[in-house]
């Protein structure tokens, strides 16, 4: 019976061996974490780190602001940060020319910031991925046509494009999130486009191809599946410059409209006084410039190492 | 060479084309043109009169090359805040504009360049990547908040320089630097990766082996093969510093078309929007084709492509 059971025993053992050394799990966690600090890795973190607090922070806004972002008490107006001089300590980061908590603002703010984000880069890589998809996987004319409307495209400033068409059409967060996206579907299409060129050359395309699959689902379980990591890579560096835009929009006025707090147009605001409040100006800059940040950071740690 | 320079040509004359469709359904997009373009307070009869005056009932593609015939005489309206023709308005203000970029440019090619190659001879010390961070912060930062920051405390604390107008070469400064520093970050991050990419070439392990100075090395060598890419990088950066200048130029007061247009836009003054933006797109696509031409001479082989 030893003999017969001898080596399920071992397996057992051996199993309840490792159960019982809890220094492995131990070990697993340390060199996974060690992994995470080394070179780019530490930038994944802190970028993850900063991405993560502000979707928390625009998730979970109306229990985080400590005020009500609406909220205007003229006699409060232009209060300094709470650690200055003459400040009201309920004001962690004092507050604006019309008396509302800067702070809340900002929280309230992530939400356009991110949403505004999000929308476009949604919308710039739903028509840069179709096109892209098209041009690489279908070739021929139609290729020609679509990247010779990218080159066009590209030929122009976007944040001009965006100005000109913004000033025009009249302002709103929803304009915002498709004049942005769709001036910016070019990046995506020229990366798909390309990835999808090599990959469509892989044997297991050709191996499909053979067996009968269609062109529908080599391109949606095949070619897309193996494009997503230059995809993602051109998402992040698409996110950041779409918030960086959407605040440029909305500084210059041609974004999203008051009272919706967003940074760009809190810094808009601020402009007029501030040379007496400069925590005005400051705050929400740091605000685009720490998200910007988080997101680059991201975006840096997936591309190929050099 | 010539099929290059006529294709390019080609390629360029078709941008032109889409930028005057682009102006040209401007006025479409913000619902009816007639009425987008009569002064606010115009009356109805007032509208349905432009409408027929300007040819507003007729053919839309008639209309488009009557819009670019008059674009061609330089005629694209009156300006209805200044009273004025809106393309010569528009033409007045471009050298400052110009001025800016081109400022802003070379601050970009002084600080970028020389930051990088250092950058890149020092891949093992503190260097690379503190000169990183602070491409990633420059990336980040939003243009209009640098310019802020820095009226702020050079204008307003240290008094150092002036926080807005055009003047003398101090009028210059923070202006140009607030529009180069994206590009000093994307620019320098650009001279990082291809010179370390060079120096791990057999021609610079030749070039050591022969006992050349680092400094021939760097200068005679590297420097060469890493300007294509570069340029590249920069060629693109020219075009969007006219984009970029809008921004700055209202942040700054600078007197360029950019701000110009913001002006137009705050007094929804419609010919003028017209004429900047076509001047800009024509003034965009010039120097694409400039940089794309002038690649010719750094890389040959696209000669023969």
């Amino acid at each position: 019976m030893s003999e017969k059971t001898n080596g399920y025993t071992g397996m057992a053992l051996a199993g309840r061996e490792v159960a019982a050394r809890p220094s492995l799990k131990l070990e697993f966690f340390r060199r996974a974490i060690g992994k995470l600090l080394v070179r780019n890795n530490l930038m994944t973190v802190i970028g993850g780190a900063i991405i993560t607090t502000i979707i928390l922070a625009a998730v979970f806004a109306p229990f985080l602001a400590p005020h009500d972002y609406k909220e205007q008490t003229l006699s409060h107006a232009l209060l300094p940060p709470s650690w200055s001089k003459g400040a009201n300590s309920t004001y962690l980061l004092g507050t604006d020319h019309l008396g509302r908590d800067l702070l809340s603002r900002i929280i309230f703010g992530a939400r356009t910031s991110l949403l505004v984000g999000v929308g476009a880069v949604i919308v710039a890589g739903s028509i840069g991925t179709i096109l892209g998809l098209l041009a690489g996987f279908v070739g021929g004319k139609l290729d020609s046509v679509i990247m010779r409307l990218a080159d066009i495209q590209l030929s122009f400033s976007a944040i001009l494009l965006c100005i000109a068409i913004m000033a025009v059409i009249g302002q709103g967060l929803s304009k915002v999130v498709i004049v942005l996206g769709v001036v910016s579907w070019v990046q995506y299409a020229r990366v798909v486009r390309g990835s999808t060129l090599s990959v469509k050359e892989e044997l297991y395309i050709e191996a499909a191809r053979a067996i009968g699959v269609s062109n529908w689902r080599i391109v949606t379980h095949h070619i897309l599946p193996n494009i997503s990591r230059p995809l993602m890579v051109i998402t992040t560096v698409n996110a950041a410059r779409q918030i960086l835009n959407e605040a440029a929009l909305s500084f210059l006025g041609l974004g999203v409209q008051p009272p919706t707090p967003a940074w760009g147009s809190m810094l808009s605001e601020a402009r007029g006084f501030f040379r007496i409040a400069w925590w005005n100006t400051v705050f929400p800059g740091l605000a685009i410039l720490v998200t910007v940040l988080g997101i680059n950071l991201l975006g840096q740690a997936l591309q190929p190492r050099q | 060479m010539l099929r290059y320079f006529v294709k390019r040509l080609g390629h360029a004359i078709l941008v032109l084309l889409a930028v005057t469709i682009l102006v040209f359904l401007l006025v479409y997009l913000s619902g009816d043109p007639a009425r987008a373009l009569s002064p606010i307070d115009a009356t109805e009869e007032d509208v349905e009169n432009l409408r027929h005056q300007l040819g507003l009932d007729q053919p839309l593609y008639i209309q488009y090359f009557r819009f670019v015939q008059d674009a061609l005489h330089g005629d694209l309206g009156y300006s209805y805040k200044y009273r004025m023709p809106a393309m010569s308005m528009a033409l007045q203000r471009l050298p400052a504009t110009l001025i800016l970029a081109l400022a802003s440019f070379t601050i970009t090619v002084g600080i970028s360049i020389p930051l990088g190659i250092f950058a890149a001879s020092r891949r093992d010390s503190f260097a690379e990547p503190f000169v990183n961070i602070l491409c990633l912060l420059t990336i980040s930062t939003p243009t209009f908040w640098l310019g802020l920051l820095l009226i702020l405390v050079f204008a307003e604390y240290l008094r150092w320089l002036p926080a807005s107008g055009r003047g003398g070469l101090q009028n210059l400064v923070m202006p140009a630097v607030t529009l180069g520093a994206y590009s000093i970050g994307l620019t320098t991050k650009m001279v990082v990766t291809t010179t370390s990419a060079e120096l791990g070439r057999g021609y610079v392990t030749t070039a050591r082996s022969k006992g050349l100075k680092e400094q021939v090395i760097y200068s005679r060598h590297i420097l060469k093969n890493m300007l294509i890419p570069v340029v590249t990088v920069l060629g693109l950066q020219l075009g969007a510093f006219l984009g970029g200048t809008t921004i700055v130029e209202v942040v700054f007061a600078w007197p360029g078309i950019g701000w110009l247009m913001m002006q137009a836009i705050n007094s929804r003054d419609l010919p003028l929007i017209r004429a900047v933006v076509l001047i800009m797109g024509v003034f965009f696509t010039v120097i694409n084709l400039a940089v794309d031409l002038s690649y010719c001479y750094l890389e040959p082989r696209i000669r023969y492509e």
